[in-house]
């Protein structure tokens, strides 16, 4: 039976690090704000909001002091990696403009926000995101998204939020000492199997109505020893089945009105 | 010792090995073909997309081929206005699948390392003599699965090519070229006919569409697309612009080229790339129409 045990394990650690991205929402109705689409033109929604407000991303780690992972974590690098390469993939790629609100990035857009920081318009829109609504966000969040395209003249705001969890140097020593007792480390592992892992999610809202209109979900787990993920393939993981953006050939673009820009 | 003698789970392993064996050569060939030493002439994949084959245009010349990402200003617009002008749109050569490798890396390593497992425990598990069993079986089964694999790999870029071909790409430029300069230039826009003798044409010429295999980032693939736009008014010579829409390059007015992983991109009878290139076929319309509309 313990070979077979050890087989079994073996198998679905052959099989760890799956990792799937999944479009969760991907609404029909999107209207923005910065043009007016040509009529007769190819088929685009989330593609539509071509201006895209990217706000800081909202990352969790574990353990969250880098020097406790087994293999080496840097995570501020990985955070200002996120940063930059959301911004990166989303013109170079998909053909958007993107204004990045993040301060770990240099060329990044300062704005004034009613009632709440930065901070907490990413922890709302994030608790907002996870509703999976079709419904706007409530009258706070509302009025911050209208500061945001009145001040950026944005039709889109992304958020990217995830948490990666890596075997600790503690989790290591204890699972060798399981693994010495025999059938200790059966135990041990499936449970890591499933704790261990890498989730990220980016939401994509309208600035006109507030409401979520596209969300990707990436998700990696089942390998006990996986290293840190790196962003450079992260992020096309995260970003890769969203549309591109409508060419500005075929807009009809709207100047931002001179009374917003004065105020 | 007899063959016949031998219990069948000491030869499980040799097809492993053999696949392991393979899998090592494809994942070394993978991504070899440099798009520097792709020549689509002498290429097998243009067998594998019907196409209607027409007239090989000039090459370019030397000032031409300096790329330029910078629109033109086309001259002499207002004359378009003052007579029939025809609207053509025609392909240089067949649709192109470039530097697409054999395997994913995803694949290749999948039986590389299955392979290396259950092969290096028979090892250990059979005595030294067998060694010359498992070589010969090894040859046996090397030499009828290649083939077989190879055969794999030839039958999907096929499915892939032929679910491309239903696209018909310069129709589809022709009819969205057509819709926009009717608003732009008003009535006088007519189809090209040998019946007329037409002084002034807007010709589109797409040298070259496809897609291509990424060899920056694993299992992705990219579209791209070159055209040239011809410009025929009286008492002008024939002005030329050229819009690129390719990984490497794009026009400052073009977006990016679309890439994504080729799982994606080549799943349900290549959906996606099939919508990629009716876009792009719709873009370049849009990008000759502001471009003469932008010069008037």
């Amino acid at each position: 039976m313990k070979p077979v045990a050890l087989c079994a394990i073996m198998a679905l650690m052959w099989c760890a690090g799956c990792a799937s991205t999944n479009v969760v929402v991907n609404s029909s109705s999107v209207a923005p704000v910065t043009h007016q689409p040509e009529s007769g033109s190819i088929s685009r929604n989330v593609g539509l909001l071509r201006r895209l407000a990217i706000l800081p991303a909202r990352l969790e780690f574990s353990p969250s002091n880098g020097k406790q992972c087994f293999e080496s974590c840097d995570w501020e690098q990985l955070t200002l990696d996120v940063a930059q390469d959301v911004p990166k993939y989303l013109t170079e790629w998909r053909g958007y403009e993107v204004v990045v609100l993040d301060p770990m990035v240099a060329d990044h857009a300062s704005l004034e926000l009613p009632g709440m920081s930065l901070d907490d318009l990413v922890k709302e829109l994030a608790t907002f995101a996870e509703q999976r609504s079709n419904e706007p966000p409530k009258d706070e969040i509302g009025q911050c998204l209208q500061a945001i395209t009145k001040q950026l003249w944005v039709d889109g705001i992304v958020l990217i939020q995830g948490s990666v969890s890596i075997t600790s140097k503690l989790e290591t020593g204890l699972g060798l000492a399981l693994a010495a007792s025999g059938y200790g480390l059966l135990g041990a592992l499936p449970i890591q199997m499933v704790r261990i892992g890498s989730k990220f999610e980016a939401d994509i809202f309208e600035t006109r109505t507030g409401r979520l209109v596209w969300a990707s979900v990436y998700s990696s787990i089942g390998n006990p020893f996986a290293a840190p993920p790196a962003a450079h393939t992260l992020m096309p993981q995260l970003l890769d089945p969203i549309e591109p953006a409508l060419p500005v050939t075929m807009t009809h673009i709207i100047r931002q009105p001179r009374s917003e820009l004065m105020e | 010792m007899v063959l016949k003698d031998l219990p069948l789970s000491y030869f499980a392993p040799i097809p492993l090995f053999a696949l392991f064996l393979i899998a090592s050569s494809c994942t070394t060939s993978t991504g070899a073909r440099k798009q520097s030493d792709y020549d689509p002439a002498q290429s097998s994949n243009a067998e594998f997309v019907s196409s209607r084959p027409e007239e090989v245009i000039a090459p370019l010349t030397e000032d031409d081929a300096v790329f330029s990402p910078v629109p033109r200003r086309f001259l002499g617009l207002e004359e378009l206005r003052s007579g029939p002008t025809a609207v053509r749109v025609r392909m240089a050569r067949a649709a192109d699948l470039e530097n697409f490798g054999r395997f994913t890396q995803t694949e290749a390593m999948t039986v590389a390392f299955a392979s290396m497992i259950v092969v290096s425990g028979a090892f250990g598990a059979a005595a030294l003599p067998l060694l010359g069993v498992y070589a010969a079986w090894g040859s046996i089964f090397f030499g009828g699965a290649v083939p077989g694999m190879l055969a794999f790999e030839k039958h999907r870029q096929a499915s892939i090519a032929e679910a491309i071909a239903k696209v018909d790409l310069p129709q589809i430029v022709q009819t969205a070229l057509q819709r926009r300069l009717v608003s732009l230039l008003g009535e006088s826009i007519t189809a090209p006919s040998s019946d007329l003798d037409i002084e002034r044409e807007v010709e589109v010429v797409i040298l070259s569409y496809g897609f291509l295999w990424n060899a920056n980032v694993p299992d992705t693939a990219c579209s791209f697309l070159q055209a040239e736009i011809r410009l025929t008014i009286p008492n002008h010579e024939t002005q030329k612009d050229w819009v690129y829409m390719e990984p490497s390059r794009r026009s400052d007015d073009a977006p990016p080229a679309y890439c994504s992983y080729s799982e994606r991109l080549f799943a349900d009878d290549s959906a996606l790339a099939r919508q990629a290139l009716s876009d792009n076929a719709e873009i370049l319309a849009s990008i000759v129409a502001r471009r003469l509309e932008s010069s008037q």
